[in-house]
C-alpha cells in the first residue's frame, strides 16, 4: 500500500490540514510538538478506527476549537488499484471508494474488513507491532533478553504487554480453577466449579433418589390400602354371613337339644300322670264313693289312715300285752331265785371275819394264821359273786306293776277292736286286708306324685306340651328351617370364619400401618418436581462447564500449537535477513546472526569475542540495530509482496552518525518495495527521503 | 327459549415440570394453578351452568397431592355454589385415568356431589335439569346423539386430523367425524392454542391451555365460554384467563458493540410475567465476545423466564486480512482447518468458540474469568 494523501479536519492540533506521500521513504519532519505524534494517530484512526464509534476515547482528538468530531480522509494505492477513503466521525459516516472501479462501500464494517484486507495487518494492534516501529520501544531495550521477548510479541501480533505464554498461561489458570478439586487431586478447601456442579448433581441425584423411593412407598401404600379397603369390604359381609349362619346353627342345634329334653320330660310327666290317675282310679275303686257318703266330709282314704291307725295302735296294744306277759314271766323266775341265795350274807361275814383273824393271828402268833385270812377272803369272794340281783321285795313291787298294765292293756284291746270294727263298718271294707291294700295303692300313689299333687302334676304336663310347640315352632321360623347343618359343615364353616376374621385383622392392620405410613410420609411431590428441576439446571451447568472446558482445552492447544509453528518458521526465515541488515547497519561488524527457536533471542558472532555475543554483550546502540534488523527482517517475512506503510517514530535516536547515515541508505534501498513514513525532528536524513514532508513549526506562547 | 352456557378449558397441565422454566418452574405451577382457578370463577362471573375440563387437567396421572386437593375443593365449592354448576372433567393423554392414577383415587373416595368424571367405562352424563347429556370418547365414531336431550355435547381429547401437517397422534379426529358426530358442540383438547375445527353445523373447538405451559406458546391463555340457543345456534367468546406474555426477539450480533448493547435490547421487552425467547443470530463482529451466561445473568430477574439461544457465528473471512506468519494468522488458520475436518455441529461450535477466545485472548482483552 502507498498512502499518497492524508486530509485531516478539526483533528487534534493539526486542526484542518492536507499532507501528500509518496512512494519509497517518506521524511516526516518537524520540530517537537509540530504534530508528528498527532499525524500518526490520525493516519491510524483512519485506517483502524470505525466512524460510528461509540467509544469517548477518540474524542480527545477532536480541535479545541472545534465544534463537532473531527473528520479524516486519504488517498492510497493498494492491489493495483486507486483508493480513497473517509471517514466522518461527526456525521459517522464512512466511505471507501475503489476510484479505478467505482466501487464503494459505505457500510462501517465493510469498509473496515476491506481497508484490513488491503493493509494486510487485520488489527491496529498486529500494525502496531509489525509494522510500526517507535523510539519508545527501542529505548525500552536493556536486558539482555529483551529482544527476544519484543520480538516474540511482534510476531504475536499482541497489543503491547500481551505476550502469548502469558495467554497460555492465563488458559492453564483458567483450566485449573475450572477443574479444581477434580481427580486425581485432592479435594480442596474451595473446589473448582466443576466440582461445585458435580457435588450438587450427586446430592441432587442422591434426594431425587431418596424422594423417589418416597414416593413409592406411599404410591404402594395407597395401593395396599386400596386393596385393603376392597378386600374388606368384600369380607365384611361375608364374615357377618358365616357367623350369623354358625348362629343361627348353633341356636338351632340349642333349640332341638331343648325339645328333647322337653319330649323326655314331657314322656316322663305324661307317664306319671297316667300312673297316677290309674292309682287314683284304683283308689276310688276301693273305697268308692260310699264311704264318701258315710263318711261325710271325711275322704275315704282319711277314714283309711284312720283304720290304719286303729290296727297299729291294736297291734302295739297287743304287743304292750305279750310283752308284759313276759316281764311277768321273768319277774316270777327272778322272785324264785331270790328265795334260793339266802347263805350269801352269813357267808360273806363269815369271810370278813377269818380274814381279820387271820390278820391279826399272823401278827401276833404265827405267819400261817394267814392261811385263815385267805379262806375267809374266798367265802366273802363267792360270797359276793352270788349276791341277788335285787332283792326280792322289789320284784315284788314290780311284778304288781306289770299285772297293773297288763290289766289296762287288757282292757283296751277290746275297745281298739271294737273301734277298727266300726270303721271299718263306716268305711265298707270287709277286712282290714282290704284296708291294706288301699294303703299300698295310696303308698304307691304317693310315690308316684312325690312332693307334687296330680293337679299340678297336670298343669306341668300342659306347660311342658306348651314349650314344646313353642320350640317346633321357633323350628320351623324361616331362618332356622331347612338350616341343615352338620357337624362337619359347621366345623368347615366355624373354621372358614376364623380364617376370614384373621384375614380381616390382618387387613385391619395393613390399614393402619399404610395409612400411618400415609400420615407420616414427608413426601412432598412438589419437592420432587423442584429437585428434578434443580438436576437438570445442575446438568445443564455442568454441560456448559465441559464445553467451556473443552473450549479452553482446544484454544490453549491450537495456540500453542500456532506460537510454536510462527516462532519456528519466522526463526528459519529472518535469521539470515537480520544477519545481511545488520552487516548493512553496522557497515559489516557483525554479519553473523542466529535466532534460538524456542525463545526467539537473537545471538551475535563477535569478532572482538571471536565467538557469540548474546545482546547484554552488545552495546545499548548495537541492541537497537539488532532489533531494528530483526523487525525489518519480520516485515519481509510478513509482507513478501505488498506491505502496509510501514511508521517508524525516529528510531535511530542513539544511533552514530555512520551508522545512522548506514541504516538510512538501508532504509532508502527497503523502501523501494515499500512505503517507510519516517517521523523524525531532525534533519540528516532528508537526503536520503523520496518524499519530505514538513511541518510547519508551532506557534510560540507568545 | 332456553339457553344453555358452559366454560369449556382443557390442557391445565397442573403440575407441570419442565427444566425450560429453570427456577421459575415452581413459581410457574403456582400460575398455571391460578388460571385453573381463574377458569373456574369465570364460571360464576358468567352465571354458566356447566364446567368442562377436556383432558390433561394435570400434567401427570399423579399430580402433586396439594395441588390435587386445591382443585378438588375449588370443584367443590363451584358444584354445591347458589346456583350450582355442573362440573365434567375427561382424562387426557398426560392425566390418564389407571391403576394408582389420581382420578382412581377420586373414584374410588368418590368425587364432590355435581363433579362427574368421564371415562372409557363411564363416558356419558345426563343432567335432565338442564336438558344436556356430555359424552366422552377416544373414538368420535362412539359418539352418539341422545334424542331425549335438547343439547349433545362431546368430548374429545386428541388431535384434529390436518393432512399433511397432522397425520398421527394418540387419539385422531377427521373433520367428517365432526361433521357427523351429532353433537351441538364438540369440546376439543390436547392442543395449547385456540383452535376452531367446526364442520358443517356442528361447533368444535379447542380452548387452548388457560396459561402458558411451553416457552413456545405465543399467545396467552385463555378459556371459552360457550353458549347453545334450543334452535341450534353456537356462539362463543374466548376470555383470557392467563396472566403471563410470550415475547420474541432475534439478535443480529452483527449490530451489536457489546455484551451490555444486548442486554439493553433483551430489557426492552421486560416483566415480571414475560417469557422471552430470545435468540442471537448474524455474524459476531471481531471485537465483540458474546457469553450468553453473561447476559442472561444480567438481565433474567427482570423477566418471569428468559431463554437465550446462540445461533451466531464468528466471522470466518475475517482472517483472510491476517497476516498468517504471525501467531494470530496461523491460530486462525489451524481453527479453520479443524473447522473443516469437524464432523459435528457441535464440534463445529465449539471450534468457534475456541477461535473467539483465542481471538480475543490474543487481542489483549480481559475475556477470562
Amino acid at each position: 500500500m502507498i498512502l499518497q494523501r492524508l486530509s485531516v479536519h478539526d483533528f487534534a492540533c493539526l486542526g484542518d490540514a492536507e499532507f501528500e506521500f509518496g512512494s519509497g521513504l517518506n521524511i516526516i519532519r518537524g520540530p517537537n510538538e509540530a504534530g508528528k505524534s498527532t499525524l500518526q494517530t490520525a493516519f491510524l484512526t483512519l485506517f483502524f478506527v470505525k466512524a460510528n464509534t461509540t467509544s469517548r476515547d477518540w474524542h480527545r482528538f477532536q480541535s479545541w476549537s472545534a465544534r463537532q468530531m473531527y473528520s479524516l480522509s486519504a488517498d492510497f494505492a493498494a492491489t493495483g488499484r486507486q483508493w480513497r477513503l473517509t471517514k466522518d466521525f461527526a456525521a459517522k459516516k464512512a466511505s471507501l471508494a475503489d476510484l479505478t472501479s467505482g466501487e464503494e462501500w459505505t457500510d462501517h464494517d465493510q469498509v473496515q474488513e476491506k481497508l484490513d484486507e488491503l493493509l494486510g495487518t487485520g488489527s491496529r494492534d498486529v500494525y502496531e507491532s509489525t509494522a510500526a516501529v517507535r523510539q519508545q520501544q527501542v529505548a525500552m531495550l536493556g536486558a539482555k533478553d529483551e529482544i527476544g521477548q519484543m520480538l516474540q510479541q511482534a510476531i504475536s501480533g499482541t497489543p503491547a504487554g500481551v505476550s502469548v505464554p502469558d495467554i497460555l498461561n492465563k488458559l492453564d489458570k483458567a483450566l485449573s480453577d475450572l477443574q479444581r478439586g477434580l481427580p486425581p487431586h485432592h479435594a480442596p478447601k474451595n473446589p473448582g466449579p466443576l466440582v461445585i456442579v458435580r457435588d450438587q448433581i450427586t446430592t441432587l441425584e442422591g434426594r431425587l433418589n431418596d424422594l423417589a423411593q418416597d414416593r413409592d412407598k406411599v404410591t404402594d401404600a395407597r395401593r395396599r390400602l386400596r386393596e385393603a379397603e376392597e378386600e374388606l369390604e368384600e369380607l365384611q359381609p361375608r364374615v357377618e354371613q358365616t357367623d350369623d349362619l354358625l348362629q343361627r346353627g348353633e341356636r338351632r342345634r340349642k333349640l332341638e337339644e331343648q325339645l328333647k329334653d322337653i319330649e323326655s320330660a314331657w314322656t316322663s310327666l305324661h307317664e306319671r300322670v297316667d300312673k297316677a290317675e290309674g292309682l287314683a282310679g284304683k283308689i276310688d275303686e276301693i273305697i268308692g264313693t260310699e264311704v264318701g257318703e258315710k263318711t261325710g266330709e271325711e275322704s275315704a282314704r282319711e277314714v283309711a289312715e284312720k283304720a290304719a291307725k286303729l290296727q297299729d295302735e291294736e297291734r302295739q296294744t297287743a304287743g304292750k300285752i305279750a310283752d308284759i306277759d313276759q316281764r311277768l314271766r321273768q319277774t316270777d323266775e327272778a322272785m324264785a331265785a331270790a328265795k334260793v341265795r339266802g347263805w350269801v350274807r352269813p357267808a360273806v361275814i363269815a369271810g370278813a371275819v377269818s380274814i381279820v383273824a387271820g390278820l391279826a393271828g399272823a401278827l401276833f402268833w404265827s405267819p400261817w394264821c394267814l392261811l385263815l385270812t385267805v379262806g375267809g377272803a374266798v367265802v366273802a369272794v363267792v360270797g359276793l359273786v352270788r349276791r341277788a340281783p335285787r332283792g326280792y321285795t322289789a320284784l315284788l313291787e314290780e311284778r304288781g306293776h306289770l299285772e297293773r298294765d297288763l290289766a289296762a292293756e287288757r282292757g283296751k284291746l277290746p275297745r281298739l277292736r271294737e273301734q277298727l270294727a266300726d270303721l271299718l263298718k263306716t268305711t265298707g271294707v270287709e277286712s282290714i286286708g282290704e284296708l291294706r291294700s288301699l294303703a299300698d295303692v295310696e303308698s304307691e300313689l304317693r310315690g308316684t306324685l312325690g312332693s307334687d299333687a296330680l293337679e299340678e302334676l297336670k298343669q306341668e304336663l300342659a306347660q311342658s306340651a306348651m314349650e314344646r310347640a313353642t320350640i317346633q315352632e321357633q323350628l320351623k321360623s324361616p331362618n332356622l328351617a331347612h338350616l341343615e347343618l352338620d357337624p362337619l359343615k359347621i366345623e368347615g364353616l366355624r373354621r372358614q370364619l376364623v380364617r376370614d376374621q384373621e384375614r380381616h385383622k390382618s387387613l385391619q392392620g395393613d390399614q393402619i400401618r399404610t395409612s400411618t405410613i400415609l400420615s407420616t410420609s414427608e413426601y412432598d411431590a412438589e419437592e420432587q418436581l423442584r429437585t428434578q428441576e434443580q438436576l437438570e439446571a445442575a446438568q445443564e451447568r455442568q454441560a456448559r462447564l465441559h464445553e467451556k472446558e473443552t473450549v479452553y482445552q482446544l484454544t490453549q492447544e491450537v495456540l500453542a500449537e500456532a506460537y510454536q509453528q510462527t516462532l519456528a518458521h519466522t526463526t528459519q526465515a529472518i535469521e539470515p535477513r537480520v544477519a545481511e541488515l545488520l552487516k548493512a547497519i553496522t557497515q559489516g561488524r557483525y554479519e553473523r546472526v542466529g535466532v534460538a527457536e524456542d525463545s526467539f533471542e537473537p545471538v551475535v558472532f563477535s569478532p572482538e569475542k571471536n565467538g557469540e555475543a548474546e545482546p547484554g554483550d552488545l552495546s545499548c546502540a548495537t541492541r537497537e540495530q539488532l532489533y531494528l534488523a530483526a523487525r525489518l527482517a519480520l516485515t519481509e517475512v510478513l509482507w513478501p509482496d505488498e506491505s502496509p506503510p510501514l511508521l517508524l517514530d525516529d528510531p535511530l535516536v542513539n544511533f552514530d552518525p555512520q551508522r545512522a547515515a548506514a541504516t538510512l541508505e538501508l532504509l532508502a534501498g527497503f523502501a523501494q518495495s515499500r512505503q517507510i513514513l519516517y517521523f523524525t525532528c531532525s534533519s540528516r536524513f532528508d537526503e536520503y527521503a523520496a518524499h519530505i514532508i514538513e511541518l510547519p513549526t508551532p506557534e510560540s506562547g507568545a | 327459549m332456553a339457553k344453555l352456557r358452559l366454560v369449556h378449558t382443557a390442557d391445565v397441565h397442573l403440575g407441570h415440570s419442565s427444566g425450560a422454566f429453570g427456577t421459575a418452574a415452581a413459581d410457574h405451577r403456582r400460575r398455571l394453578l391460578e388460571a385453573f382457578e381463574r377458569c373456574v370463577a369465570c364460571c360464576t362471573e358468567r352465571a354458566a351452568q356447566l364446567f368442562i375440563t377436556a383432558g390433561d387437567l394435570f400434567d401427570s396421572p399423579q399430580p402433586p397431592e396439594a395441588t390435587a386437593q386445591r382443585v378438588q375443593a375449588s370443584l367443590r365449592k363451584l358444584a354445591s355454589g347458589s346456583p350450582p354448576v355442573s362440573v365434567v372433567l375427561a382424562p387426557g393423554t398426560h392425566d390418564r385415568l389407571e391403576a394408582g392414577s389420581i382420578y382412581e383415587r377420586w373414584q374410588t373416595e368418590g368425587l364432590p356431589p355435581g363433579v362427574h368424571l368421564l371415562s372409557i367405562a363411564a363416558p356419558t352424563v345426563n343432567f335432565p335439569e338442564l336438558g344436556v347429556t356430555v359424552t366422552f370418547a377416544e373414538d368420535a365414531n362412539e359418539l352418539r346423539r341422545d334424542p331425549d336431550a335438547r343439547f349433545n355435547i362431546g368430548i374429545i381429547h386428541g388431535s384434529v386430523q390436518i393432512p399433511g401437517l397432522v397425520d398421527e397422534d394418540h387419539v385422531i379426529v377427521t373433520e367428517d367425524q365432526i361433521a357427523t358426530s351429532g353433537m351441538d358442540y364438540v369440546a376439543l383438547g390436547h392442543w395449547h392454542s385456540f383452535g376452531d375445527y367446526s364442520q358443517d353445523d356442528v361447533v368444535a373447538l379447542y380452548p387452548g391451555s388457560p396459561e402458558v405451559v411451553a416457552l413456545d406458546q405465543t399467545s396467552r391463555g385463555q378459556a371459552l365460554v360457550v353458549d347453545l340457543d334450543e334452535d341450534g345456534q353456537v356462539t362463543w367468546e374466548r376470555v383470557t384467563t392467563g396472566v403471563l406474555q410470550y415475547a420474541e426477539q432475534q439478535l443480529d450480533l452483527a449490530d451489536f458493540r457489546s455484551a451490555e448493547e444486548i442486554a439493553q435490547q433483551l430489557l426492552q421487552s421486560a416483566g415480571p410475567d414475560t417469557i422471552l425467547v430470545a435468540r442471537l443470530t448474524g455474524i459476531v463482529p471481531a471485537d465483540l465476545v458474546v457469553d450468553p451466561d453473561e447476559i442472561l445473568a444480567r438481565v433474567e430477574s427482570q423477566f418471569f423466564r428468559i431463554r437465550l439461544s446462540d445461533d451466531s457465528h464468528a466471522d470466518w473471512d475475517e482472517a483472510a486480512s491476517e497476516p498468517l506468519g504471525l501467531v494470530p494468522g496461523r491460530f486462525r488458520q489451524f481453527m479453520q482447518e479443524r473447522f473443516e475436518a469437524a464432523e459435528s455441529d457441535e464440534e463445529r461450535r465449539r471450534i468457534e468458540q475456541a477461535r473467539s477466545l483465542g481471538l480475543a485472548l490474543l487481542a489483549g482483552r480481559e475475556v477470562l474469568p
